[in-house]
């Protein structure tokens, strides 16, 4: 078991313990897309930056709606230039071929760890479904400040549409260590 | 990126910020019955006061059973007049006639706006629901609320299930 800060007793209690063991949250308030875009698009808005030597948990719920049917492609990083560890991936998605997919109230869900996952989105304008891909990981930083962001692209890539990533999404990252 | 309360050097630490920053955690303590109802009202043991101006992620953990598969449920929010935000549904999806059993079930995972009707299926067991709602409340105070009915209007009984709850965290 881990918990951050340490509090001893009889010292004093300082801002920066309080705050060292606050959730930080991102509430997206703004939609971000990718038309047409073949390599993954760091997300405008879910993006965080990780102290080191620490390990944090990351939630995220990132919602998504587009103008056809396409797949897309999500993926949470560490951050590519610095050294850490992605751990422990839980994602609840939509799967990335399902032929039910085109209603509302028939989807198939991937219930899967991984890293980088591959989803299916159905149209917006036949059915109104707009989709969710709901993830929790751990992230281990080592000696230098990191990053943990969301980023997509469509998959497969290169097609012309608008694949949107909605406001309302969130992301929540608690330091345990 | 936000945080709720800030805390900076020499803040003083009251009992209120530190109730603001504290998870709340609200459970139903008895079970709820509905039928002959398709139109979702308010659930009001799952009910948390929000303030304005102010953002919170809740997240609901609903046990239901729909005794057969016609009535199935229907879940809504209310939320303050100028809330926006996001909402994420995670339950099943699939048609009581091909749901076989608890374990063989299909589940929706989709984004819906706060207020509107998703529906939600059931065969032959209990089933739970998880949704997670991104809060920004305006200047209107009042209270996120979670609604609810039978899918389809009919005499059996809907049961939302005792030791169902909210979470409800403040973020800025």
């Amino acid at each position: 078991m881990a918990t951050y800060p340490t509090f001893n007793p009889g010292a004093i209690l300082r801002g920066a313990q309080l705050r060292s063991m606050q959730s930080r949250v991102i509430v997206c308030t703004s939609a971000d897309t990718v038309t047409d875009l073949d390599a993954e698009k760091i997300d405008t808005e879910l993006f965080c930056p990780l102290g080191a030597n620490a390990s944090y948990t990351v939630e995220s719920m990132v919602l998504f709606r587009n103008t056809v049917d396409i797949a897309a492609a999500s993926r949470w990083l560490g951050s590519v230039l610095l050294a850490g560890n992605v751990n422990g991936y839980m994602v609840f998605s939509p799967t990335e071929s399902e032929s039910d997919f085109s209603t509302a109230s028939n989807t198939t869900a991937n219930m899967r760890a991984s890293s980088s996952f591959a989803f299916s989105q159905p149209r917006v304008n036949s059915d109104n479904t707009n989709t969710a891909v709901w993830a929790k990981f751990n992230v281990v930083t080592g000696d230098v400040p990191e990053v943990v962001y969301h980023s997509w692209c469509h998959s497969p890539l290169g097609i012309t549409a608008t694949l949107t990533r909605d406001a309302g999404s969130y992301m929540r990252v608690t330091r345990f260590a | 990126m936000t945080v709720y309360p800030t805390w900076r050097a020499g803040k003083k630490v009251s009992a209120e910020l530190l109730t603001e920053q504290q998870t709340h955690i609200v459970i139903a303590s008895s079970n709820l019955i509905r039928s002959n109802t398709a139109t979702p009202t308010s659930d009001m043991a799952l009910s948390f006061a929000l303030a304005v101006d102010a953002r919170y992620i809740v997240e609901a953990f609903i046990a239901f059973d729909a005794v057969s598969t016609t009535p199935d449920i229907t879940v809504s929010w209310s939320v303050p007049s100028g809330t926006t935000g996001g909402r994420f549904c995670f339950g099943a999806a699939t048609p009581g006639s091909t749901f076989t059993d608890e374990t063989n079930g299909r589940v929706t995972v989709r984004s819906q706006s706060i207020g509107s009707n998703t529906n939600y299926t059931q065969h032959d067991n209990p089933q739970s629901i998880t949704e997670i709602l991104s809060l920004i409340t305006s200047s209107t105070a009042g209270n996120v609320v979670f609604q609810w009915s039978q899918s389809t209007a009919t005499a059996s009984n809907t049961t939302r299930l005792a030791d169902s709850y909210l979470r409800i965290e403040r973020v800025g």
